[in-house]
């Protein structure tokens, strides 16, 4: 299975949900392979911890698979990564492999040459025949990137293979109505995909999204303690949602709902149980939204057709 | 080294080559697009006229070499590749062969064989054939093609002839229209004595928006075909191929031109098709292509096993003929010239 | 490299056929085709014809092997040196694939090191006419190409096979005669070997163990007549060795996890036991030469004990499913 993260505009925490997301499933015992196709500022390096690719990799990372055709490195976390929770992961029961395949260092955006679909698809099912699972991660906004992957999807050795689409936004009126537009509007995701092929209906019916940093009002949290402070806050909470609703982005399309963790806004990182439980430097609501939304990958039910 | 299994293991496609029958001398006497037939005659006329005497100085010389009995045999090509016009404007098979072989009686020889450039793409070897007896033989060649590797090429990168280009140098670095455009570098021929002749050939064109879309050959890989057909290096899995084909007495010619065989044999007492040589008397505006031609054939790998067949025919001859190594150096090309004696007519 | 003599020599007067290969190098990768039921016979001849025209070889028995024609790929390199030494390499690197039981795919670049029949490169025809040979400029020992060739790491510095037979696997993967459907997620394995070839050399085997997962790495000797031999237990080799890192690492953890965690393992112990386990057949049957290196492997590593005592496992855990099976069936 083939899941495309992307969002609207930066700083959603598209990438260490992502990266998370990817650990979660790695912990369930899938392959799962993290391709970083954010080619202008490679990021997955840094929240894996892996110092060899912490800004993206000297040679043969992804940006170099596509304009040098080298070959595309794959770091295993558990062997690369500093981080603890990524170098445990062979030793817990079950559990299967993390694999990051990084982008370069100093590589930049890249026009889309003839061949370079053809070569992403080869990509993508060199990976569907080890890894159960493949998140690639887009950078935000509209890039060659998005365009090189709509039209490696619509190529026909890629039919078989499952791909869904997770959009990311900040539960803000303006992060929902910038990610409609990264998805419906005029040069949104549909329309790219249909020039390319898609058919704007079966691609719509494989777009999620996942709601990031969204202030937990059932929960007593520092940061709301007065009482009007709450009412106003669950108000217009409901006013976005109906917003939403609207946009066709509501509760039936709602992958996950990420709470706003201060933690992860100035460490952008994996966090695992221990640090909830024992470091007490993690929401357990965190690591619980992580969870679900990992669980939602493979829950075919959510991904039918609405 | 080139079927790992020979030795050991059982082999269900024998490596078994078919011979192809043998002249001295291939001359092809002319070469002529489907539209220009609509001009009438003239045109053939003119071309046929301006290659008799050299198909007369190359029998005489074939003779002189390998003796009186040297088997000489003559063809014309006609392009119905790809005709610009309808169908229905097109003259018919039995109308070409009928001014072709006019124009030969008055020029002062026979044409033996008449073939079409389609039927180099694919080939047929009897009318009317269907998929299950052609053979792709422009798919054929295309895939024998193996690309000069530049200084540095230690296999990471895939060849550059997927693309349908194939030149005989290190191209220059593509310029981007990216603000840091490279400096320029001019192209460089592989193994250049002190200047570069730096050719880049395009192999075939394919519509990017259909992905099933049919490569649509060019006229230099299919001059290439022609020729190595003409020097009888071609095989399909082993089998002969576009065999000549002649029609029996009471047989009509097909109508369409793609119902036609690759080759037609036109006369009956003709020598073989295939020779140890062969020389092309052509219009000065086919010298590009059949220098691509030649570059192409320079960049194949031959079965070793045709090559071989073909060496020892040439030695039993009963004048022994050594052919070179290169296939290249059994091809010759007459470009004449433009020039003609005033007509007040 | 060089003979002895060969500082001395001109430009020999028939070049073609006097390069004498010192050496031989190669590069196996073994994979799963991409497809969910296996290949019929003609469907496997089908996806093996990579060059229209040229013939594919197909063996029926004891497993239906099918092989591509060689493929062709022009290199003119350094090559990577261990300790001492510099070479250029120039000529052509053959490439195949290999289909076995319409289930397995296998990628196999090899190419046979020469010393150099001229001071400089010659025209490019001259290595057409000898495809599969690479002529060494310059006089580097052939056991320091040797170790320099085994040691390379990616991205190649020195003549890159890996590049060669891991595209010949993607490009038979994308054909459009597949549906792409992976049938069980497995890993490729690399085999990497070399061997030193000199007239009447018996053929022999060593395999070293490599830090690298799914990386074997293989040096043989034999005459220069033995290459095709030492190809073809090279790819044995190779197939038979993925077979036994798949079981073992692939199928008996993940059922034993997937039993621990309630979920049904049957499909992918099913597809061992039905699919790859028959496939199991030593090539001993070959040629006596092939039989001695197959046993010479087989006391060091064990093979076919430790494939046994897998499969022997996943009957274990067939029978046990099948007695209690899991809850969510």
């Amino acid at each position: 299975m083939l899941i495309f993260a992307t969002s609207d505009k930066g700083g959603t925490g598209r990438s260490v949900t992502s990266c998370n997301m990817a650990y979660r499933r790695a912990l369930q015992g899938e392959a799962v392979a993290y391709l970083d196709f954010d080619f202008g500022s490679p990021t997955a390096g840094a929240i894996f911890d892996v110092p060899k690719a912490e800004r993206g990799v000297d040679a043969s990372g992804l940006h170099s698979y596509f304009t040098k055709h080298t070959e595309a490195q794959q770091l295993d976390t558990a062997l690369h990564s500093d981080s603890d929770t990524l170098r445990d992961l062979p030793r817990i029961s079950g559990a299967s492999r993390l694999v990051l395949l990084p982008g370069d260092k100093d590589g930049g955006e890249f026009s889309i040459s003839a061949d370079m679909p053809a070569r992403c698809a080869q990509l993508f099912l060199k990976l569907d025949r080890e890894f159960d699972l493949c998140i690639v991660d887009l950078s935000a906004g509209r890039s060659y990137a998005v365009d090189l992957v709509l039209e490696a999807t619509a190529r026909p050795e890629l039919a078989a293979l499952t791909s869904r689409w997770l959009v990311f936004h900040r539960w803000t009126k303006q992060h929902i109505l910038a990610a409609h537009g990264l998805v419906f509007g005029e040069k949104g995701l549909l329309k790219a995909g249909e020039r390319r092929g898609h058919d704007p209906q079966k691609l719509n019916n494989s777009v999620r999204y996942v709601r990031t940093a969204v202030v937990d009002l059932g929960v007593d949290q520092e940061s709301v303690t007065r009482p009007a402070q709450g009412a106003w806050l669950r108000a217009y909470d409901q006013k976005l949602r109906e917003q939403a609703d609207k946009l066709r982005m509501g509760r039936a399309r709602l992958a996950g709902q990420i709470p706003y963790d201060p933690m992860l806004q100035w460490s952008e990182q994996v966090i695992d149980d221990s640090d909830v439980s024992g470091l007490k430097i993690a929401n357990q609501a965190t690591v619980q939204a992580f969870e679900d939304l990992a669980a939602k990958l493979s829950d075919e039910r959510f991904w039918e057709g609405l | 080294m080139t079927a790992v299994d020979v030795s050991y293991d059982e082999m269900t496609q024998s490596a078994r080559v078919e011979a192809v029958p043998l002249s001295h001398l291939s001359v092809e006497t002319g070469h002529l697009y489907l539209e220009d037939f609509a001009d009438g005659d003239r045109r053939i006329a003119r071309q046929l006229e301006q290659a008799a005497p050299w198909l007369e100085a190359a029998t005489k010389r074939t003779r002189k070499r390998f003796g009186r009995n040297a088997r000489i045999s003559t063809c014309f090509l006609v392009d119905d590749y790809s005709p610009s016009g309808p169908v229905d404007d097109q003259p018919k098979p039995s109308e070409v062969v009928d001014i072709v072989t006019t124009a030969a009686d008055q020029a002062g020889f026979k044409i033996d064989y008449l073939a079409r450039e389609a039927g180099c793409a694919i080939a047929c070897e009897r009318p009317y054939s269907g998929p299950r007896d052609q053979s792709p033989l422009a798919n054929i060649v295309a895939g024998l093609i193996v690309e000069e590797a530049a200084v540095g090429a230690n296999g990471s990168r895939p060849p550059t002839a997927q693309t349908g280009w194939l030149s005989n140098g290190e191209r220059s670095p593509a310029v981007s229209v990216a603000m840091d455009a490279p400096q320029w570098e001019p192209p460089e021929e592989f193994g250049k004595y002190r200047h570069s002749v730096f050719v880049d050939i395009e192999l075939w064109s394919q519509d990017s928006n259909l992905q099933s879309a049919e490569r649509q050959y060019s006229c230099s890989l299919l001059s290439a075909v022609w020729q190595l057909l003409r020097l009888g290096l071609l095989r399909d899995a082993g089998k002969a191929v576009a065999k000549p084909y002649r029609f029996g007495s009471g047989e009509g010619f097909p109508d369409l031109w793609q119902q036609l065989p690759s080759i037609t044999q036109l006369t009956s007492d003709a020598a073989p098709f295939a020779a140890y040589q062969a020389l092309s008397v052509l219009p000065p505006h086919f010298r590009a292509a059949e220098h691509a031609a030649e570059i192409i054939i320079d960049h194949l790998r031959f079965d070793k096993a045709v090559l071989k067949q073909t060496a020892d025919r040439a030695r039993d001859e009963t004048n022994a003929v050594t052919l070179p190594d290169n296939p290249v150096g059994r091809v010759s090309h007459l470009f004449f010239d433009d020039v003609h004696v005033t007509r007040n007519d | 490299m060089s003979h002895a003599t060969t500082d001395r020599d001109p430009i020999p007067a028939v070049p073609d056929d006097g390069a004498q290969p010192l050496l031989g190098f190669g590069e196996v990768r073994t994979c799963l085709i991409q497809n969910l039921a296996g290949l019929s016979p003609s469907a496997s001849v089908a996806l093996m014809q990579l060059t229209p025209g040229s013939p594919v070889s197909k063996v029926d028995r004891p497993t239906r092997r099918v092989v591509s024609p060689e493929q062709v790929t022009g290199v003119d390199c350094r090559l990577h040196v261990a300790r001492e030494g510099r070479g250029r390499a120039i000529g052509t690197v053959l490439s195949h694939a290999v289909v076995t039981n319409g289930r397995i795919l296998q990628g196999t670049a090899h190419a046979a090191l020469a010393s150099a029949t001229a001071k400089e490169r010659r025209e490019w025809r001259h290595y057409l006419r000898q495809p599969g040979v690479v002529e060494v400029l310059g006089s580097p020992k052939p056991h320091n190409v040797m170790d320099g060739y085994l040691t390379d790491a990616s991205p190649a510095r020195g003549l890159d096979l890996a590049s060669i037979s891991d595209r010949i696997i993607d490009e038979v993967q994308q054909s459009d005669r597949l549906d792409h459907t992976t049938a069980l997620r497995t890993g490729t394995a690399v085999v990497r070997w070399a061997a030193t070839l000199a007239q009447e050399a018996k053929p022999t085997v060593g395999i070293a163990k490599s830090d690298i997962p799914n990386f074997h790495v293989i040096r043989l000797n034999g005459s220069p007549e033995d290459l095709p031999m030492l190809i073809r237990f090279c790819e044995e080799f190779a197939l038979h060795e993925w077979l036994l890192t798949t079981v073992q690492d692939v199928i008996v953890p993940r059922a034993e996890a997937d039993i621990a965690r309630d979920r049904d393992p049957l499909d992918s112990l099913l597809f061992a036991l039905n699919e790859l386990a028959p496939l199991w057949m030593p090539p001993t049957h070959l040629s006596p030469d092939m039989k001695a290196l197959w046993e010479a492997m087989e006391s060091r590593t064990h093979y076919s004990r430790l494939f046994e005592r897998q499969v022997a496992r996943i009957r274990d855990l067939r029978d046990q499913v099948k007695i209690r099976p899991p809850r969510r069936f």
